[in-house]
């Protein structure tokens, strides 16, 4: 009888199924977090509870037998939206196991490609967020920045723009999986919440968004126009979130009226940073 | 006129400059401070012609004593004009670095007064950045052709990156479109920062706290198609250029009419697919191990715009071919058309641990558009390859064909005649 294994949807959660595979040694042909997981005819569903502990040994197992690179890729992989990560996740760790540190270039093998797959296009996607976020400021001091990713990439650039922007407290909210990078001035950490209010951009933030617009404007040679090689470094599904993408109130003279924040439903803030 | 003016007005002049990378240095931020460099570099937006913008390109100021007759910004030449006070363009790069608009400041200017007090103004504006501001972003700086050797010191502490414009391939150019800039006084400015890099190299090797001086290297850019150069003067120039003056990369620009001078060309399209093969026969040069006399010869002195240079050598040399995927090694490997330095690299790991196939190949996403012509796996050409210069060259010319059409620099398709034209019009 084929078997299924159903965990919590958290990253222990998916190394304690790894753990009970190789206990119970059982060889489950799906493991899925457990919203996503389909009945099948004929298939008995098992579910994973969670334990630290166990998970802990497996950590410490995948980094001994194929290297932190092989942890990191697998962990960087757990990030991406792709619903079949977990199953892919267990066979290359399953393949791991067997062949050991030689995993990492055995690009080729069918239980390996999938993840160097998913692990490459997370990457991508995170180094996507780092060049193309826009942050904002708004009143009180605190940069604001909305993103909508394809993976949870904000575990990704939060170390990123802590040492880059390490003087000013800000906020980057990943709207399409609730989650929000907090950085303080001291050190990042990361929120989950389904709503976030924004106050309305500071005075100067305006005046900054209508000369960035204006210098993107100017910038392109109209004798080399190329819409299709913009698009194809800078996707359009990013545009929405960009500053020289978005109406900016042309007159200098009413910048105080009628500006929409920037934020997308009501509700409070997360422990908002002050600045010092 | 207030700065938001000024930055349009001084964006409008600085946008004919090519480069805008702002890749080769890795450098932690520092708490209190702004910024970090990232060796990769990263570009934070596209502007509408496919370019990208990486760093904020302004011109210190776009009054210009010169007039050369190829810029926008000589002194003939009727535009508004506008100059940064050193403290507005810091605050400006500070503003758009904190929204992460910028990764850095790329930072040319017209020639004011002289060179030496146009360097002045840079550096200062260089200094607030790096000092008042604590700056640790990416610098891109100009030297100002006749700069003297004190002032490119200065500035090459500041910033990651110093260029120096050839402007043009030839000093019979220059000497015609650009009287006030003599050769020497281009490559003067260029053998100084490359004697500053390799004398830092040795100060940082033996005080591990000495200043860095220019830690991403110099590049350099020219004109294409203003002038009557050919394609094998451009690249034998840029060798020399990598070779002699250990440039990081010499950038290439098509011609956009922008002056009205007798000698240059009106009304001839932008030659945007010559400025592309040029950039082909560069990365060859840089990263695949090729020698300029390889890519193009005395007889063949231009690129052909139907094939890229690295076909057009394999189908030369195809007696080196074809290749075997699962022993060739790297130097072999990168030049197989289609193969980059990542596929090859790709390759050479997943052949440690297994025998690939063709479609290994495809799962490792190497593309065998071109690649497939001149490789075998495990002794086995790819199944409906014809191993002949002519079928070869015919199937990757289709390609190019097939590629071109809705592009507008690419060669349009032509009528079949009756009476073609010769096909192969290799050497």
């Amino acid at each position: 009888m084929s078997l299924a294994y159903s965990y919590d949807g958290s990253f222990d959660g998916l190394l304690t199924s790894i753990f009970e595979a190789y206990s119970q040694r059982e060889n489950p042909e799906e493991v899925a977090a457990e919203g996503n997981l389909q009945e099948a005819f004929g298939r008995k569903a098992v579910k994973i509870r969670t334990d630290n502990a166990k998970a802990r040994r497996v950590e410490a197992g995948i980094v001994k037998k194929m290297g932190m690179r092989c942890y990191q890729k697998i962990w960087a992989a757990f990030l991406s939206d792709d619903p079949c990560k977990a199953i892919l996740i267990y066979r290359y760790a399953r393949r791991g196991f067997e062949i050991g540190r030689a995993v990492e270039h055995d690009i080729a093998h069918c239980d390996v490609l999938p993840i160097e797959k998913i692990y490459i296009n997370v990457m991508r996607e995170s180094h996507f967020m780092k060049e193309f976020t826009r942050f904002s400021q708004v009143e009180g001091g605190v940069y604001y920045a909305k993103i909508t990713p394809k993976s949870a990439v904000i575990p990704l650039i939060m170390p990123h723009f802590a040492d880059r922007l390490s003087s000013q407290p800000f906020l980057v909210h990943d709207d399409a999986h609730k989650m929000v990078g907090v950085y303080n001035l001291e050190s990042w950490h990361i929120v989950e919440t389904e709503f976030l209010t924004v106050p309305p951009p500071d005075k100067d933030e305006l005046n900054y968004r209508r000369m960035w617009k204006n210098f993107y404007e100017t910038i392109a040679i109209a004798e080399r126009i190329n819409p299709v090689c913009r698009r194809t470094h800078m996707p359009m599904r990013f545009w929405r979130n960009m500053t020289e993408f978005s109406h900016i109130p042309p007159d200098k003279s009413s910048e105080t009226s009628s500006i929409e924040p920037l934020a997308t439903k009501n509700q409070d803030l997360p422990a908002l940073p002050q600045k010092q | 006129m207030d700065v938001a003016d000024k930055l349009t007005i001084l964006t409008q002049g600085a946008k004919y400059d090519v480069a805008c990378t702002s890749s080769g240095v890795d450098r932690k931020g520092e708490k209190g401070g702004l910024g970090n460099s990232v060796a990769c570099g990263l570009c934070h937006s596209f502007a509408a012609d496919g370019r990208c913008i990486s760093l904020l390109k302004v011109l210190m100021t776009n009054y210009c004593a010169f007039d050369c007759q190829y810029c926008h910004n000589r002194s003939s030449n009727d535009v508004p004009r506008a100059t940064f006070s050193p403290e507005e363009l810091a605050e400006v790069v500070v503003g758009f670095y904190r929204r992460n608009y910028i990764e850095g400041l790329f930072l040319s200017s017209g020639v004011l007064k002289n060179a030496d007090y146009t360097m002045e103004r840079m550096c200062e504006c260089l200094r607030l950045l790096r000092k008042e501001h604590r700056f640790n972003g990416y610098i891109h700086a100009k030297a100002i052709p006749g700069a003297s050797r004190e002032m490119i010191e200065r500035i090459g502490l500041l910033a990651d990156r110093i260029s120096v414009n050839l402007e043009l391939p030839s000093e019979q150019s220059l000497s015609l479109l650009a009287p006030d800039k003599p050769k020497a006084s281009i490559l003067g400015p260029m053998a100084k920062i490359r004697d500053g890099i390799t004398e830092n190299k040795h100060d940082l090797a033996v005080y591990r706290s000495a200043p860095t001086f220019a830690p991403a290297g110099q590049s350099t850019q020219m004109i294409i198609g203003a002038t009557p150069e050919n394609d094998y003067q451009i690249i034998n120039l840029a060798q020399n250029l990598y070779k002699k003056y250990s440039l990081k990369r010499v950038f290439y620009s098509a011609y956009i009419p922008v002056g009205t001078n007798a000698l240059l060309p009106k009304n001839q399209p932008v030659p945007l697919l010559r400025e592309h093969r040029l950039y082909q026969a560069d990365f060859l040069l840089r990263s695949y191990g090729f020698r300029a006399d390889e890519i193009l010869s005395e007889q063949q002195p231009s690129l052909d715009p139907m094939l890229d240079p690295k076909c057009g050598w394999a189908l030369r040399n195809l007696e080196l071919f074809p290749v075997e995927i699962m022993t060739a090694d790297l130097e072999l490997l990168l030049r197989v058309p289609g193969i980059g330095p990542t596929g090859a690299r790709k390759i050479m790991r997943a052949r440690r641990s297994a025998r690939l196939n063709f479609d290994d190949l495809k799962k490792l996403n190497i593309v065998l558009k071109r690649a497939a012509y001149f490789i075998m796996c495990s002794g086995k050409y790819m199944p409906g390859i014809k191993f002949e210069q002519s079928f070869i060259y015919n199937n990757l010319v289709a390609d190019t064909r097939r590629q071109a059409s809705g592009l507008s620099f690419m060669p349009a398709a032509e009528q079949l005649s009756l009476f073609p034209k010769p096909q192969l019009l290799l050497s």
